[in-house]
């Protein structure tokens, strides 16, 4: 008897090449072709290199930022699927990327009276907000975490940050509205490296939890009361999931705003490959969906090139025929 | 080796336990019996140590529950729940290994010795031809054959230096089963029972069940439960009479009569 762990190894792997290969060359399609050779020379100094510096300073950050933003809304996702017990929630059910709008529209609206400079910086105070707010509702009735009273908030407080996002637009020009709207489609249309730079120290903390969370997540699928007589401390690992993946959350919603479907998407998908256990769903999950989201992003550049569509479109176009399929090919979701 | 002293529990303003003492031998089948509300799944929920009571203790050989840690406990109390739903497509090998949680640290990974015991629990319920299928395509009487596996796994303590005899908590085993699956669920009961015996290391069983059949001939010892008291405890002959059973159950004793008669029937199987 093979331990399942071991059988589900090869695709974690498989979704690991396809990511680094996906961050790769997708820096090299779009409007101006790139030639490996040149943007990979020694000889031509780099100031001089425009191909080197397309691809360095434009393209690369902007396929990297996908491939972060991805991958870790897609592992979110499994982390808030397993902490709610519920394979429909996403990384935004529990009102995280509300918040986190919510301090981007703000910083767009009144960005020159806010103390704190930016939109990046704006929508992690925002997601942060949300965080504390939604804690503290589902903490106070009762010690632990309970999670109905988590989903409830977290829903309440999607509506409430969703109104108050209505408030901000409705005070705000056309200029900044439109800009707001953009946002909140979602986009990677990053500026260097410095949003990355920013957002990865909290995503890194919270990739540390996920690993950490993996094997009491799978105990948790059995209920909350199943997991303690297993040995579980679920009050703890309630707030590590939590935590952890409402920071991945808002981290990876500064960089690209509120992109759409990927937390669901991907998870579904690799689970029918690799199984339910989470120590194999994880890892497969962020690689693949740095990969998806890195494919979804050269979608969004080429296919009305020279216009650029926000990558929430793309990935949004696909989530929902891909809903409508899983509904049709099983019954018992 | 476990030993309940006292125990009283209230929701609210309402009373589910009220001073509630058991005593629970090695190796011994105990039985707790008791109309719908009369606290059996709050006194199992006590005695597996997810719930605190707000009054008296519960020792595990002699030391306090509470000093021991979650998965001190879940190396030796493994809890079988009247049904278990899983939120995602575990296969059926998937869900015994979960059994060796409290063996492995934080981060590592099942190793030979939990595949084994993971087998060995199979084979002893009778599933391990299931070992690959989805838990969730299993009739009820599987799942439940599947999730005594994985208690069975979770008892397991060949990898354990500080081994203690294991307890079996079942909270109404055979309560979401056909006649089928009850008779079968039963006889297994009693086979690992018997098993554990012959194989030098006694195993403990605690059971919750409505079925007085069932329980008067599995069981060494009942417990009587109603409105949170105990009415009875002792030898099936003994808690079983006329006069207990129509008191618990309000029925009359002219009812209460042939209702006894069929329970002290001999055993079905």
């Amino acid at each position: 008897m093979t331990s399942p762990l071991r059988r589900g190894l090869p695709w974690v792997i498989v979704c690991a090449v396809a990511a680094l290969a996906a961050v790769a060359l997708a820096p090299f399609i779009g409007q101006t072709p790139l030639h490996f050779d040149r943007v990979f020379s020694w000889t031509i100094p780099f100031d001089n290199n425009v191909d080197a510096q397309i691809f360095f300073l434009a393209r690369l950050p902007r396929s990297l930022a996908a491939a972060i933003v991805g991958g870790t809304l897609a592992a979110a996702g499994v982390v808030f699927q397993g902490l709610l017990r519920n394979p429909l929630a996403t990384p935004y059910t529990l009102g995280i990327s509300a918040g986190a709008s919510f301090g981007a529209m703000t910083a767009i609206t009144f960005g020159t009276l806010l103390p704190f400079g930016g939109v990046t910086g704006a929508s992690l105070a925002g997601a942060l907000l949300a965080v504390f707010v939604v804690y503290t509702l589902a903490s106070a009735r009762q010690s632990g975490l309970s999670t109905t009273v988590l989903l409830l908030a977290g829903v309440t407080m999607n509506s409430f940050f969703s109104a108050l996002i209505l408030f901000v637009q409705y005070l705000s020009d056309f200029t900044e509205t439109f800009r707001a709207l953009r946002w909140l489609m979602g986009d990677l249309d990053v500026a260097g490296y410095q949003p990355l730079v920013a957002a990865l120290p909290l995503i890194l903390v919270s990739l540390i939890g996920f690993v950490w969370l993996a094997r009491p997540l799978n105990l948790l699928s059995l209920g909350a009361d199943a997991a303690a007589t297993r040995g579980v401390d679920v009050t703890r690992v309630h707030r590590a999931a939590f935590f952890s993946g409402s920071l991945a959350t808002g981290a990876a919603v500064s960089i690209g705003g509120p992109i759409g479907f990927v937390g669901i998407i991907v998870p579904h998908l690799v689970r029918l490959v690799v199984g339910a256990d989470h120590r194999l769903v994880l890892p497969a999950s962020f690689f693949f969906g740095a990969a998806f989201l890195v494919l979804c992003d050269v979608v969004s550049r080429t296919i009305m090139a020279p216009l650029e569509l926000p990558v929430g479109i793309v990935t949004a176009m696909i989530g929902g025929p891909f809903f409508l399929w899983m509904l049709i090919r099983r019954k018992g979701l | 080796m476990l030993c309940a002293t006292d125990l009283s529990v209230a929701f609210g303003a309402q009373h589910v336990l009220t001073h509630v003492s058991i005593n629970i031998p090695v190796g011994a089948i105990v039985g707790i019996l008791g109309p719908n509300g009369s606290g059996k799944t709050t006194l199992l929920r006590i005695l597996d140590g997810t719930l605190t009571p707000d009054q008296g203790h519960v020792t595990l050989d002699g030391h306090n529950q509470r000093s021991f840690d979650r998965r001190a406990i879940a190396r030796r109390v493994a809890v079988v729940p009247q049904d278990t739903h899983l939120a995602f497509d575990y296969t059926v090998l998937e869900v015994v290994l979960m059994g060796r949680y409290p063996h492995l640290r934080a981060f590592e990974v099942e190793g030979p010795a939990d595949l084994a015991a993971a087998r060995d629990a199979l084979k002893a319920t009778g599933t391990l031809e299931l070992a690959h299928r989805a838990y969730q395509t299993l009739s009820g009487g599987e799942k439940q054959r599947v999730i005594i596996a994985a208690a069975l796994a979770q008892l397991d303590q060949r990898t354990m230096a500080d081994a203690g005899s294991a307890l079996l908590l079942l909270d109404e085993p055979t309560a979401s089963l056909d006649l089928r699956y009850q008779v079968e669920v039963a006889a297994l009961i009693g086979r690992l029972h018997e098993r554990a015996v012959n194989d030098g290391a006694p195993l403990t069983v605690v059971l919750s069940t409505h079925d007085l059949h069932f329980a008067s001939h599995i069981c060494h010892t009942l417990v009587l439960l109603a409105e949170g008291k105990i009415v009875a405890q002792g030898a099936p002959g003994d808690v079983l009479t006329v006069e207990t059973l129509s008191t618990v159950y309000g029925i009359s004793q002219e009812l209460a009569a042939p209702v006894l008669a069929r329970i002290q029937m001999g055993p079905q199987r």
